[in-house]
């Protein structure tokens, strides 16, 4: 599953984030407070796991956005 | 019409490098004794201080031996009076504010390819004695990459008959050693480099004792 995966990446992101209370509503930079570093970390560990390019990501709002966006490209499912 | 523009590129790129040996006479010093020029064994990735856009012709002429491809910002990279030049000449741009990952990608195939790459790891030009920040791309790309990072220092005003000053340091190899990056591990190897930076600087200018 694409979501549990990413919640692997958002505890190494994000550690100070509870892992537990992230749900595909939350917003990437509002709710999880990711800023231009992690967001840049988060393309590029979400594009070594599923190779998977980001042309930006600020376009993707929510965590469900993110599963979605890699869902589409790889086929896998969510 | 490709080898035309091929063609046309090389030789700006001959009077660019004439025009920055006659203007900025670049005298460039190894930490590395031994070293003679910037081919080095292997693609590395170097970064330093950015002090000025000139810096941009500078280190493509300094880096030349090292076919360096010049990591810059997007919103330059578009511009129409620049543009076909540097798409005709080895450069990869970077968006600033997005986050997009396409120069990773290019760069990351650039030293696939043998190609080294320079990056200002400051973002922008700044006139401060120290460099600004170092944002964490370059370190990103040497674990993605593999590369060893090479940091350089350059002191010197760009006006004509001026003399730039350039010292290159010895190439540092990157290893998160099994953990992930984190954005810890990431600004606290950005610092190193800046750091490094720094050193070098001061060696330039004759501080360090």
């Amino acid at each position: 599953m694409i979501f549990d995966k990413l919640i692997e990446i958002f505890e190494n992101v994000i550690p100070e984030v509870d892992s537990s209370e992230i749900t595909p509503e939350s917003t990437l930079m509002e709710d999880l407070g990711l800023n231009s570093l992690t967001m840049m970390l988060l393309a590029v560990s979400i594009e070594d796991e599923y190779g998977v390019t980001f042309d930006d990501m600020q376009e993707l709002e929510t965590v469900g956005d993110v599963v979605e966006y890699i869902s589409e490209r790889t086929g896998e499912e969510n | 019409m490709k080898i035309i523009a091929k063609f046309f590129a090389k030789t700006v790129r001959a009077l660019m490098t004439a025009y920055v040996y006659a203007a900025f006479k670049p005298k460039v010093r190894f930490c590395d004794k031994k070293r003679k020029n910037t081919r080095f064994s292997e693609p590395v990735i170097f970064v330093g201080n950015h002090t000025s856009h000139k810096d941009g012709i500078m280190t493509s002429v300094v880096f030349a031996k090292a076919k360096g491809n010049i990591v810059v910002a997007k919103d330059w990279y578009e511009k129409k009076k620049f543009n076909w030049f540097l798409r005709n000449n080895r450069c990869i741009p970077m968006d600033r504010v997005g986050t997009s990952t396409g120069w990773l990608k290019y760069s990351k195939e650039a030293l696939k390819k043998g190609e080294s790459v320079i990056l200002y790891p400051e973002g922008k030009t700044g006139k401060g004695e120290e460099p600004q920040e170092f944002k964490s791309g370059f370190v990103m790309l040497a674990i993605m990459s593999g590369a060893k990072v090479v940091p350089y220092a350059t002191v010197g005003e760009y006006k004509f008959f001026g003399r730039q000053k350039v010292l290159i340091g010895d190439p540092v190899s990157l290893s998160s050693e099994n953990k992930a990056l984190s954005p810890a591990y990431l600004e606290k190897e950005s610092e190193r480099f800046r750091q490094m930076v720094i050193d070098l600087l001061k060696e330039i200018r004759g501080e360090k004792k």
